[in-house]
């Protein structure tokens, strides 16, 4: 794979991107978090002076408070996956859990645009050598390129097949209506991004489905 | 009166546990979960402030903060931005918004924001009614020609 300084201009575009988003997310977590702390406090200040608290709204506010702690462990373990993913430039990695995290990224993006984002793929785990940080680069860039063509309200399925041994294929499917049937979906930074990681990609309108080709070793270029 | 507060804000919980605080502060609270929700409730009733979220799904919080303005213009709008840039805060403060906060935000800040903004509102009320009264004075007949 080679690295020029488009490359990581692309990478480093994608990062910010990601890290805004995160920090986003992290900071409705928080927003809660201390509402309902705060709403504690009210009810304390209440106790104190005499008035009676509805204990079974106590239980379901603590209970609010543990669920908004795990929604946030889960944004950090997934920040903390992206930033381990530059640790080395090449490396052995299960597709599935590498789109299932890209997919777990983009869904505050796809919220805004009113998408949901649906992953279909088998059990088994599909290993491949590659860039595990521009392989999410590309995904992510093909979701964000899909995004902006639904019209409003839509499903964008992600399935992903092993090829027996050939790498993998990944379909990428707009289950709804979309603005412009004749976009040109494949931008200068995805074909870039797509001969640097030897993937082969094909936008097919009719189907409104990208196909993403990924080859399951491409440490030898 | 009761002050009357709309919260809009697509963080159901974040609305609900917030609506219960203001609740509490003897605030009469509604809460919206989309942009769309909030017009079609400001056009039907009345609300001194909205406190409304910048990023939302669909309609977002700039375009609802417009048809605020286009519709009840007296109606204070406070922004609560989730970014650590003030840029689409100061959108709205452009736009006609009474203040922006950054989530997440000091309840005794949000409480002193929603009494100076409902402070403004009630002195361009006055004034307007001032105006109209001063109307009637000078020329009675136009209200006999308004009737």
């Amino acid at each position: 794979m080679k690295m020029n300084n488009n490359i990581n201009q692309i990478g480093i575009s994608f990062f910010g991107r990601v890290m805004a988003s995160i920090s986003h997310e992290m900071k409705n977590r928080v927003a809660i978090i201390k509402e309902h702390a705060g709403l504690l406090k009210d009810y304390s200040a209440m106790a104190e002076q005499g008035r009676k608290i509805d204990m079974e709204r106590l239980g379901r506010l603590g209970k609010a408070l543990t669920e908004q702690v795990v929604k946030a462990d889960d944004i950090l373990k997934n920040m903390n996956q992206i930033a381990h993913s530059t640790d080395e430039i090449f490396g052995q990695v299960d597709l599935k859990e590498l789109v299932k995290l890209v997919i777990d990224l983009a869904k505050r993006p796809a919220n805004l645009y009113c998408i949901e984002l649906v992953f279909q793929t088998s059990e088994f785990p599909i290993t491949i050598t590659t860039s595990p940080f521009f392989m999410m680069n590309l995904i992510w860039l093909c979701l964000e390129e899909m995004f902006k063509l639904v019209e409003s309200k839509g499903i964008i399925e992600l399935k992903l097949e092993s090829q027996n041994g050939n790498g993998a294929l990944i379909r990428m499917i707009i289950n709804s209506e979309i603005t412009k049937t004749d976009a040109n979906v494949i931008n200068d930074n995805l074909l870039h991004l797509s001969l640097a990681l030897q993937t082969a990609i094909e936008w097919q309108s009719a189907d409104q489905t990208l196909l993403l080709q990924v080859p399951v070793n491409i440490t030898g270029s | 009166m009761q002050i009357r507060i709309l919260i809009v804000d697509d963080e159901e919980e974040f609305c609900q546990t917030l609506a219960e605080r203001l609740t509490l502060r003897h605030y009469h609270v509604t809460t919206s979960y989309t942009g769309q929700d909030a017009i079609e409730k400001i056009t039907h009733f009345n609300y001194d402030i909205v406190i409304l979220d910048v990023q939302m799904p669909g309609m977002d919080g700039i375009d609802v903060l417009k048809e605020i303005k286009k519709l009840k213009p007296l109606t204070e709008v406070i922004m609560l931005t989730g970014n650590a840039t003030v840029e689409s805060a100061i959108e709205g403060m452009k736009l006609g918004a009474f203040d922006y906060l950054m989530k997440p935000c000091e309840t005794e800040d949000l409480i002193s924001k929603i009494k100076r903004a409902h402070e403004k509102k009630s002195e361009h009320e006055e004034r307007i009614r001032d105006a109209k009264i001063k109307e009637i004075i000078s020329s009675p007949r136009t209200v006999l020609h308004s009737e």
